[in-house]
C-alpha cells in the first residue's frame, strides 16, 4: 500500500517527530532482540554487594535494590512490553476485525444489535476492563495480552465498522457485485484493502496505550510476574526507593513514556501520510 | 457530440434473431423508503421508477433518456439486479429474474453487466488492471489458462496497451479508466450490458472516442445494450429504440427514427428542441423552454406527472394519468393531447 505511493513515504519523512520516533522504535526493537549478546547476559543476575548503584561505566543505568543491572533489565523488559503491546493489539484486532467487517457489511438489525452491545462495553473504562479480566484469568504474559487486548475490542470494532461504512457505498463495491463477486469476496478483496489504512494508523496508536495498560498491570503486580524484567513491574518493585535511589523508577518510567509517545507520533505520521486529502490522486 | 454520424441501421436486413427481444421489462416499479425505521413499515416513499415497460432487441441498443432524477439509473440497477424491484417482471431469455434470490443471481451476473457513470469511482483503487480484468473470470470459474489470453484480448478491444496491465486506476485518465471498466464488463462475454451515462463524467474531447468504441464493440460482439444518457445527439446516433422517462414514468417510447422524426409527447419535444443542432432541422416550431424544476419524486404531481411543466396541460391532466398507448409502428406515448 505504501510501496505504490511514494508521496506518502515522502510526507512521513517530512514529519520530523514521526521520523525520529520510528527510528527510535526500530533501534529499541533491534537492541531488545539482540539483548543476550549486547548485555552482560542474565537480567536476573543478583549482586547483593552492589545494590542501588548510580550510573557508571559498568552499569550505565545503575543497579536496582537487588543489584541487578537496570540497563539489561530494560532491554529484556522491552521485549515483554513490546510483546504485550503488539500482542494485545493483534489479539484485539483479530476479534474486532471480523466483527466490525461483518456488522458494517450486513448492516440492518444485526448491525444495530452489535453496536448497542459495543456501546454497553464502552461504558467500562478500558483499563478497568483489563483489570477485571486479569483478576479472572490470573497474572502472566498471555493473560495480560488477552486482557489488555480484549479491552481494545470495542473501540476497534467501531473503527473497523466506520471504515466499512465509508467504503461500502462506493461505486466499486456495487461494480464488484454486478460482476458477480460473492459477499465474502467483496469483504476480503474490496472492502478490507480500502479500510486498512486508518485501521493500521489507529492500531499503531493503540500499541502505545496497550503498553501503558500492560505496564500498569505489571506495576500493580497483576501482570508479568517477578522476577521477570518488565517495565511496569520494575516501576512497582522500585517504588520503595523513590527517594533514596530515584533512578530505579525514573529509568523504566522514561522508557515507558518515550516509547508510548513514539508510537503516538508514528501513528500520527502514518495518518498524515495516508490521508486521502493530501494524497495526490 | 454532434460530430458523430448516425449509423444507417435501417438499410440492414433485420433478422428474426435481431427482432427477438433478449430482455423485456414489464411494469417495473421501484419505490425507496425514505424514512427508514428499525421496526415497522416505512411511511414515506420515493417512487423512483413506476410501471415501466420496454423490450431490448437482440444486437440492439435501447436508450433511456430523461433529466437527472428521472429514475434512469434505478432502472439500470434494477435490471442488473443490484436492486430488487418493488414489483414488475424482468424477463431475460424468457425467465423472470425480478425476484430471484442471490444464489440464482449468479447465472444472471454472467449475462447482464453494468458500466457505471463515474469511472473514477467504479474501479477499486487497490487493484491493478490485471486484477480488475481477471476478477470476473475467476468469479465465473473460467479455466486458468484462458485468463491471460482473454486479458490481452480485452485490452486490445478497448484500445489499451498491454504494458499497462500492472498499473493502478489512479495512473490513468478518465477516458482510459472508462475503457478499463468497459473491458471488465465485457470480460465474461455477457449478452446485455447496461451503460449508465458512460461518458457524462468525461472530458468532451474523449466522449466521442468512447462512444465510437462502444459502437464498434457492439457491431463486433452482437451485444445488446441499454444506453442511459441525457445527451440526445448521442442517443440519436447510436440507439435503435428510445424510452423517455420523467419522474419514474415512461412518457414516450419507440424506435429511434420514429421518436426523433416525429416526437409526440410535449416532454420529448422539449428535450429535442433544447438540442441546437436537432432543433434547426425542425425550425418550424419555436424552441421550447421548460419552466420550473423537476418536482420531488417523493411527492409527484397528480394525474400526468409532467403537467406542472407542460404548456398543453388541461384540467383532465391533473385528475387522470394518461395511459401509455402505442401505434402500429411500436411508437408509444402517454399523453392526453399527443401530437
Ligand atoms: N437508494 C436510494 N434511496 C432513496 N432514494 C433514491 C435511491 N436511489 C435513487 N433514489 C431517488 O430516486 C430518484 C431517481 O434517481 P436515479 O435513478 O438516480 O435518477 P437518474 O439516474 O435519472 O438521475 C431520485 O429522486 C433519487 O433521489
Ligand atoms: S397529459 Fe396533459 S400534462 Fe401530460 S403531457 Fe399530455 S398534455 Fe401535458
Ligand atoms: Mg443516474
Amino acid at each position: 500500500m505504501i510501496a505504490e505511493n511514494s508521496p506518502a513515504i515522502e510526507r512521513f519523512k517530512a514529519n520530523k517527530a514521526s521520523a525520529i520516533s520510528l527510528v527510535y522504535l526500530l533501534v529499541l526493537t533491534t537492541m531488545a532482540l539482540l539483548a543476550p549478546s549486547i548485555t552482560s547476559g542474565d537480567p536476573n543476575q543478583l549482586d547483593l554487594g552492589q545494590v542501588l548503584e548510580g550510573f557508571s561505566g559498568e552499569h550505565i543505568f545503575g543497579t536496582d535494590h537487588l543489584g541487578r543491572d537496570i540497563a539489561t533489565r530494560i532491554l529484556y523488559g522491552t521485549r515483554l512490553s513490546l510483546l504485550s503491546g503488539v500482542g494485545a493489539v493483534c489479539f484485539g484486532l483479530a476479534i474486532a476485525l471480523p466483527i466490525g467487517l461483518f456488522s458494517g457489511f450486513v448492516g440492518g438489525v444485526t448491525d444495530t444489535i452489535v453496536q448497542r452491545f459495543v456501546d454497553a462495553l464502552f461504558a467500562f473504562p478500558a483499563f478497568l476492563m483489563a483489570l477485571a479480566l486479569v483478576a479472572v484469568l490470573g497474572a502472566g504474559l498471555t493473560n495480560v495480552i488477552v486482557a489488555v487486548g480484549a479491552s481494545t475490542v470495542p473501540p476497534m470494532i467501531r473503527l473497523v465498522r466506520s471504515g466499512v461504512l465509508s467504503v461500502k457505498s462506493e461505486d466499486y463495491i456495487e461494480n464488484a457485485r454486478s460482476v458477480g463477486c460473492s459477499s465474502s469476496r467483496i469483504i476480503i478483496r474490496h472492502i478490507l484493502p480500502n479500510t486498512l489504512g486508518p485501521i493500521i494508523v489507529q492500531a499503531t496508536v493503540y500499541i502505545g496505550a496497550t503498553i501503558i495498560a500492560a505496564a500498569g498491570l505489571g506495576f500493580l503486580g497483576l501482570g508479568v510476574q517477578p522476577p521477570a524484567a518488565e517495565w511496569g513491574a520494575m516501576l512497582g518493585e522500585g517504588r520503595d526507593y523513590i527517594f533514596t535511589a530515584p533512578h530505579v523508577l525514573t529509568v523504566p518510567g522514561l522508557f515507558i513514556f518515550v516509547t508510548v509517545l513514539a508510537f503516538n507520533y508514528v501513528g500520527d505520521g502514518l495518518r498524515d501520510a495516508l490521508d486521502p486529502k493530501t494524497t495526490k490522486q | 457530440m454532434n460530430h458523430i454520424s448516425s449509423q444507417e441501421k435501417g438499410f440492414r436486413v433485420v433478422t428474426d434473431e435481431e427482432m427477438r427481444e433478449v430482455l423485456r421489462v414489464e411494469g417495473l416499479t421501484k419505490h425507496f423508503a425514505i424514512d427508514k425505521r428499525l421496526f415497522g413499515q416505512p411511511r414515506k416513499w420515493v417512487q423512483a421508477v413506476d410501471n415501466v415497460t420496454f423490450g431490448v432487441r437482440g444486437r440492439g441498443t435501447l436508450a433511456i433518456v430523461g433529466e437527472s432524477g428521472s429514475g434512469k439509473t434505478t432502472v439500470g440497477r434494477t435490471i442488473a439486479r443490484l436492486l430488487k424491484p418493488s414489483s414488475g417482471r424482468i424477463l431475460f431469455d424468457g425467465n423472470d429474474i425480478a425476484q430471484i434470490d442471490e444464489r440464482s443471481l449468479r447465472g444472471v451476473r454472467k449475462e447482464i453487466q453494468m458500466v457505471f457513470q463515474n469511472p473514477n469511482a467504479s474501479l477499486n483503487p487497490r487493484m491493478t488492471v490485471r486484477q480488475l480484468l481477471c476478477e470476473p473470470l475467476i468469479v465465473h470459474q473460467w479455466p486458468k489458462e484462458e485468463h491471460r489470453p482473454r486479458i490481452e484480448e480485452l485490452l486490445e478491444t478497448v484500445g489499451l496497451p498491454h504494458s499497462y496491465v500492472d498499473r493502478y486506476p489512479h495512473e490513468f485518465s478518465g477516458g482510459q479508466r472508462q475503457r478499463i471498466a468497459i473491458a471488465r464488463a465485457l470480460a465474461i462475454r455477457p449478452k446485455v450490458i447496461i451503460f449508465d451515462e458512460p461518458v457524462s463524467a468525461l472530458d468532451v474531447s474523449v466522449q466521442a472516442q468512447i462512444i465510437q468504441l462502444l459502437d464498434r464493440i457492439q457491431a463486433d460482439t452482437g451485444l445488446a445494450s441499454i444506453f442511459i444518457s441525457h445527451d440526445l445527439s448521442v442517443v440519436r446516433a447510436i440507439s435503435d429504440d428510445v424510452v423517455v422517462l420523467y419522474l419514474g414514468k415512461v412518457m414516450e417510447a419507440g424506435p429511434s427514427r420514429e421518436l426523433f422524426g416525429s416526437p409526440r409527447h410535449p416532454y420529448t419535444q422539449a428535450l429535442i428542441s433544447a438540442v441546437p443542432k436537432m432543433h434547426k432541422r425542425k425550425s418550424q416550431d419555436a424552441r421550447i423552454v421548460l419552466k420550473g424544476d423537476l418536482p420531488s419524486p417523493a411527492n409527484p404531481p397528480s394525474g400526468c406527472r409532467f403537467r406542472t411543466r407542460c404548456w398543453k396541460a388541461q384540467d383532465i391532466c391533473a385528475t387522470k394519468a394518461p395511459e401509455l398507448e402505442g401505434d402500429a409502428k411500436r411508437h408509444f406515448v402517454a399523453c392526453h393531447f399527443p401530437n
